[in-house]
């Protein structure tokens, strides 16, 4: 009698347990961190908190909230703006102003279906947020709703612009020009992948963008019309980066690009050591750009490896110039924020308390 | 290991399944749990015929005189038992030994409807490595369409109607899982003995309880995409069920 119902017991057990552990429904990092910097702070948007953190001395100044509300959560990229606020969107599908001075919340605006992936784009009078529920949310900046626009998909990534029209890109393997204001549909362009990663506009009237359909393509920004398309050996996930006429990034297996952006050529690749995701930061001196091995690397701009850095955990995050620190935040790791100098030496690393 | 065996292989063939149907996911699974019950059938057909031989030896007359006979000896009514089951040829778990194969299938299924269906970037990242290469334009297919009829595959089901309050949605997927799970355990199990000393009956009347209950409350919290699983997994298993019965009166006759 004892062994079956102990079988039966063990067995039900077990699988609820295993269901249990891979639903999601407990708190774990479901993306990574985002950052922005200020004069003085870095906001670092991870798990159930923003941290504002002191860039001279990496200790924290504020978290929010404080203390941690388990329904909530942050991992995109917190925006500042002109006005003096800061601008990030949660996993609880709200989108908040915070006073960058204390972290106290100014507003908020809870009309999105799905958690907000992608950062706000902030211009002189909206805030344009793309949330996961397929809408671009244009707001004001009181956070007032102005209109909306849908795509066919989930909207991840921040949208662009450049003046005249707002440039956004959906998992639905679109671009889509928008009319600022209005939101009137410009066009559309169909790149047959999804598209996680913002666009990169150019002044001379060109749009960069990488797809899960392993290519980095050229779009002319008047009509859509594709200028090149320059296939990579994987899914490229995060906007690439411009320099001197060469177009830098990354793709998940692990090999990095330099191509000619007038025709989409290639100008060299290399193959470091593993996935990557963050779009490269170009300086004068070279390209930093991290790896999933947890690696900040930093090359020339022809390609030649200068150091590279063993951050830990793995690093999808970007990385950001603040001054003369580049900062980089991995995840799997303690650390949340590690800043370093131009040579590769650890200036401070910013590890947060637990909560009480 | 486990992702090579069987969540790699899941993943893939639903996908693949997919293209083939209008990229809509729901009937991605129904298709996909009626090629697994197919692939399964050989363990079906051995439960039904584990089900069988154990009513029949139940309702046997030896059965019936050594339960009289050892009614006060417990120990001595289990052993006989053993040896009745082994004249017989009969294993006592040969019918639920099957349906407990099934767990690692219901847990990779979950695990790959999840990935699949990837929500966030941590997932759509652990996604880019499941799918195989060799399989043309997969990744094109990216993000799946996760709306099935008034569900979200991705999240618990719930069918809101308007004359409800704000907020109390129906779990029908849920209501139906359980229905069917307890319709399929009966024609799938045999009717037990009492006997407190039959180790097998216990362990099949607990079964037959503990089940669907499990089923609906497994529909009621996780994911609709293992819902719809669920329900599709157990109408085939009935019409499986009916199918054999009817085969095997037709022999009889």
């Amino acid at each position: 009698m004892k062994i079956p119902r102990k079988i039966i017991f063990i067995t039900i057990l077990f699988t609820a347990a295993m269901l249990s552990a891979c639903s999601g429904r407990r708190f774990s990092a479901t993306s990574w961190p985002g950052i922005a910097v200020s004069d003085d702070t870095a906001y670092v948007a991870f798990g159930q908190h923003v941290y504002a953190v002191n860039l001279e001395n990496g200790r924290e100044r504020w978290r929010y909230p404080d203390p941690a509300d388990n329904k909530i959560s942050f991992f995109s990229a917190p925006v500042l703006t002109e006005d003096g606020q800061l601008i990030i969107g949660g996993y609880d599908n709200v989108l908040r102003s915070l006073n960058p001075e204390n972290g106290r919340e100014i507003w908020s605006f809870e009309g999105a279906g799905n958690r907000y992936i992608g950062s706000p784009l902030i211009t002189e009078d909206a805030i344009y947020a793309p949330s996961a529920d397929q809408y671009l949310y244009v707001l004001d900046l009181e956070g007032g709703l102005i209109d909306t626009f849908q795509a066919d998909r989930a909207l991840w990534a921040k949208p662009s612009t450049d003046g005249q029209s707002i440039y956004l890109t959906s998992l639905d393997h679109h671009v889509y020009a928008l009319t600022p204001g209005s939101l009137n549909l410009e066009w559309s362009r169909d790149l047959s992948g999804a598209i996680v990663g913002s666009a990169l506009i150019t002044e001379d009237g060109k749009l960069f963008v990488g797809t899960f359909n392993n290519e980095m393509v050229a779009l002319d920004t008047s009509d859509g019309d594709v200028i090149w398309r320059t296939t990579t050996s994987g899914w490229v996930w995060d906007q690439p980066a411009l320099a001197d006429n060469r177009l830098y990034f990354g793709d998940l297996d692990g090999a990095f690009y330099a191509l000619d952006a007038q025709d989409g050529s290639l100008i060299w690749d290399l193959d470091p050591d593993g996935p990557i995701v963050g779009t490269p930061l170009i300086t004068e001196e070279g390209i930093f750009f991290t790896t999933e091995e947890g690696k900040l690397n930093f090359f020339d701009r022809e390609g030649n490896p200068i150091w590279n850095e063993t951050i830990g955990g793995a690093t999808y995050t970007k990385p950001v110039v603040a001054g003369e620190l580049i900062l980089v935040a991995p995840i799997e790791s303690e650390t949340l924020l590690v800043a370093l100098n131009a040579n590769g030496t650890e200036r401070w690393a910013f590890t947060p308390a637990q909560d009480e | 290991m486990w992702e090579t065996i069987i969540i790699d292989p899941m993943i893939n063939a639903l996908l693949y399944i997919y293209s083939f149907l209008g990229e809509n996911f729901g009937l991605t699974i129904i298709v996909f749990t009626i090629l697994v019950r197919i692939l399964l059938y050989p363990l079906t057909a051995k439960q039904l015929k584990g089900a069988r031989d154990m009513q029949e030896m139940q309702s046997s007359k030896k059965w019936q005189d050594i339960q009289k006979k050892y009614k006060n000896d417990r120990e001595k009514l289990a052993q006989e038992q053993m040896k009745l089951y082994q004249e017989m040829g009969i294993n006592p778990f040969g019918s639920c030994l099957p349906t407990l194969i099934q767990f690692p299938l219901i847990l990779g299924m979950y695990q790959a409807l999840i990935a699949a269906l990837a929500a966030t970037p941590i997932q759509l990242l652990e996604l880019s490595r499941h799918i195989y290469s060799f399989l043309p334009n997969l990744s094109a297919l990216l993000p799946l369409n996760s709306r099935f009829l008034w569900m979200d595959l991705g999240q618990p089901e719930r069918l809101f109607l308007p004359f409800l309050p704000e907020n109390w949605g129906i779990p029908v997927l849920a209501i139906i899982v359980t229905a069917t799970s307890f319709l399929q355990t009966r024609m799938t199990t045999p009717p037990t003995s009492s006997s407190s000393g039959d180790q097998g009956a216990a362990m099949t009347r607990a079964m037959s309880l503990y089940m669907p209950l499990l089923m609906g409350w497994l529909a009621l919290s996780f994911a609709s995409g293992l819902a719809l699983y669920f329900t599709a997994s157990n109408i085939v298993g009935i019409l499986q069920s009916l199918l054999l019965n009817r085969l095997r009166t037709s022999i009889e006759e």
